[in-house]
């Protein structure tokens, strides 16, 4: 049987594991990456991802590692100020309206918002730039074994490949994490997430805003004008089986929800793209790396999509072993780098998928009188000056 | 090997039958040797599996392998193999064990190809193998190069050797030679000689050397709480195992 050498493997090509074999490939060492699926990169394919990613700030250093920041740069829309809006009275009204601005915290906005097609295209383009680089779509991995020099992976097309060091960059089930026998702890809100696109009258202003509501939050982000007209990306949380009934409904009554759910925010939404559905859930590995592999993205972690944090979060499990495999690269992937690794990100990771649940499950309440006391600790906590600054300064990952 | 067993005295077949039950009684003699063999036996297995891709969960996973087990003993390593479904040579530079381990293998319904001879000799006649087992003799031998080098010359390209060992440094001063020689009797007073231990950096370099390529090393860590033996990728500080392959 034909057995390849490469420094890493990546298993996965979504966001993160393209991100990934960008910056690993950027930094000279030979990297594989493979994914069953091939990436959606068309606006309007089917299964195309109508989601949007927020880089914030600290994702710009690795991106521009990574050889990726000037030709996603085209396509940001910068995220200026993040409005939350609580509608949680008896009425689908806004009724308290906070700003987070980001000239508050430095002169950069907040970070930059990007459709997930257009990441998956640019990174894709460049990977195929790079010669350290094999891309291989439509193949899947099918084995790990491993040893304490290298492991060995077995691939869908019947080779195999012995690398330094595996990355799971394979999902909230990933394979390889399975295999490498590391267990993870869940939690299941019964909610789902509807994602799609809207065009709207009103201008956005490149505020991103959150409507706060029985169920779970409404968020628009901005992104650049479609069709001559304003436009942004919704993602929608709420109960499971209400989600599922409006991702069938047609277009005429998907709208008339939608809009009342926007509180009429700018101005009425027309439906602009397809629509997606996925569970909500938070999960944790027990662990972040095994022997050779380490877990980054959602096989580690898996958040409610609230305050940009997973991709974030990613970016961050990125950077974090791409520092300590360039600072010694004869050591890629043995014990105690993986050990490090480990330690460096479980206590950020557990932080913040804490911190989600705890908001996620304060924005899913239903009982008046805890939806009451949570706009009054919004209010309280967006009030005070220095609190708010560091609540931002933590979502941004800079306060640590 | 039917032949072989005509020429040879009933009384001396009673006799190696004997011996053969004291080789597998796991509270006689070679009770270390049994305690540690579940472990070692998961580890050769995992590895041979691993290189050759083979699922343990069949029924004979190992067919189609040819598999050396160099210092076999009574068998304890070549019986497993060949239930496996591997085609096993054994061999033993101890002459009297060549006998006890054909007896057992009788026994056990199983066709293993025992020789009193060594690795040396085999490499020099040009055999092939597919794995190569070399457990616990190389800090017996004179010269470990030269014996690691007719290890490597064994193998078919691509080949692996499974070569477990004891490390060398005051804490396998204490339990190899005074706790397992002296205070629990479990091996004869001077079975082995510390001196001659060699440590897994030194054993991955004589590989190396010999013309192989370390992709593995483990601990076997016995814990006194539950009396037995466990594999630890941490802690090879008295015996451990090493994998290594010769370049296709």
């Amino acid at each position: 049987m034909r057995t390849q050498d490469c420094d890493i493997l990546i298993s996965g090509g979504g966001i993160a594991g393209l991100a990934a074999a960008a910056a690993f490939g950027s930094a000279g060492f030979s990297v594989i990456c493979v994914d069953p699926t091939p990436p959606v990169t068309e606006r309007d394919a089917v299964g195309a991802d109508m989601r949007t990613t927020a880089m914030l700030q600290p994702a710009r250093v690795v991106l521009q590692a990574a050889g990726l920041w000037q030709p996603l740069l085209p396509y940001a829309s910068a995220l200026q100020v993040m409005r939350i809006v609580d509608a949680g009275g008896a009425e689908p009204q806004a009724r308290l309206t906070k700003e987070f601005d980001a000239t508050d915290i430095s002169d950069e906005p907040f970070g930059w918002n990007f459709p997930n097609y257009v990441l998956r295209r640019e990174m894709r383009a460049r990977l195929t730039a790079l010669d350290t680089v094999d891309f291989r779509p439509g193949t899947g991995t099918t084995t790990l074994f491993t040893r304490s020099q290298s492991a060995r992976v077995g691939l869908s097309d019947g080779t195999r490949v012995q690398a330094k060091l595996v990355i799971a960059a394979d999902g909230r089930n990933s394979p390889m994490r399975t295999a490498a026998g590391i267990g993870v702890s869940t939690k299941r809100y019964g909610q789902k997430a509807l994602a799609f696109a809207v065009t709207h009258t009103l201008p956005h202003e490149n505020i991103s805003t959150e409507v706060h509501r029985t169920g779970g939050p409404f968020t628009l982000v901005p992104l650049p004008d479609h069709d001559g007209k304003p436009c942004s990306a919704v993602v929608w949380m709420d109960d499971g089986p209400l989600s599922q009934t409006r991702m069938g409904l047609e277009t005429h009554a998907f709208e008339a929800e939608l809009n009342t759910r926007s509180c009429g925010l700018f101005g009425p939404l027309t439906l602009a793209s397809n629509r997606t559905i996925w569970p909500i859930i938070s999960q944790t590995a027990d662990r972040m790396s095994g022997q050779r592999i380490a877990l980054i993205a959602e096989a580690a972690h898996v958040v409610p999509p609230i305050g940009a944090q997973g991709l974030n979060m990613s970016l961050r499990d990125t950077s974090t072993l791409l520092d300590l495999a360039t600072a010694s690269p004869e050591t890629l992937g043995d014990a105690t780098m993986l050990e490090t690794y480990h330690k460096a990100r479980m206590g950020d990771v557990k932080l913040r998928v804490t911190g989600i649940d705890l908001l996620n499950r304060a924005s899913q309440a239903s009982n008046p009188l805890l939806r009451d006391a949570r706009a009054m600790g919004l209010n309280a906590l967006y009030s005070l000056g220095p609190v708010r600054k560091t609540l931002m300064q933590m979502g941004l990952g800079v306060g640590k | 090997m039917q032949a072989h067993q005509s020429t040879v005295d009933p009384s001396e077949i009673a006799k190696f039958e004997a011996m053969a039950a004291e080789w597998w009684d796991p509270n006689g003699k070679f009770k270390p040797l049994h305690m540690l063999n579940p472990c070692r036996l998961d580890y050769i297995t995992s590895q041979i599996a691993g290189e050759y891709d083979r699922d343990l969960t069949q029924e004979r996973p190992f067919e189609g392998l040819r598999i050396l087990d160099i210092g076999c003993g009574g068998g304890l390593l070549a019986e497993p193999m060949a239930r496996l479904g591997a085609e096993v040579v054994g061999v033993d530079a101890a002459e009297r064990n060549i006998p006890v381990a054909q007896a057992h293998a009788i026994q056990s319904g199983l066709e293993i190809d025992y020789r009193f001879t060594t690795a040396e000799d085999m490499a020099a006649a040009g055999e092939q193998f597919d794995a190569v087992l070399n457990m616990e003799v190389v800090e017996h031998v004179a010269d470990p190069l030269a014996y690691l080098t007719a290890c490597q010359q064994l193998l078919k390209p691509g080949g692996i050797q499974v070569c477990s060992t004891l490390n060398r440094n005051p804490k396998s001063f204490v339990f190899a030679i005074i706790g397992a020689e002296h205070v629990m009797r479990w091996l004869p007073k001077g079975t082995h000689e510390w001196s001659k231990f060699i440590t897994p950096d030194e054993l991955f370099e004589l590989l190396g050397q010999s013309g192989m390529t370390p992709v593995d090393r483990q601990g076997f860590v016995f814990n006194p709480l539950t009396w037995g033996w466990r594999l630890s990728d941490r802690d090879l500080s008295v015996n451990y195992v090493t994998a290594s392959l010769k370049p296709a």
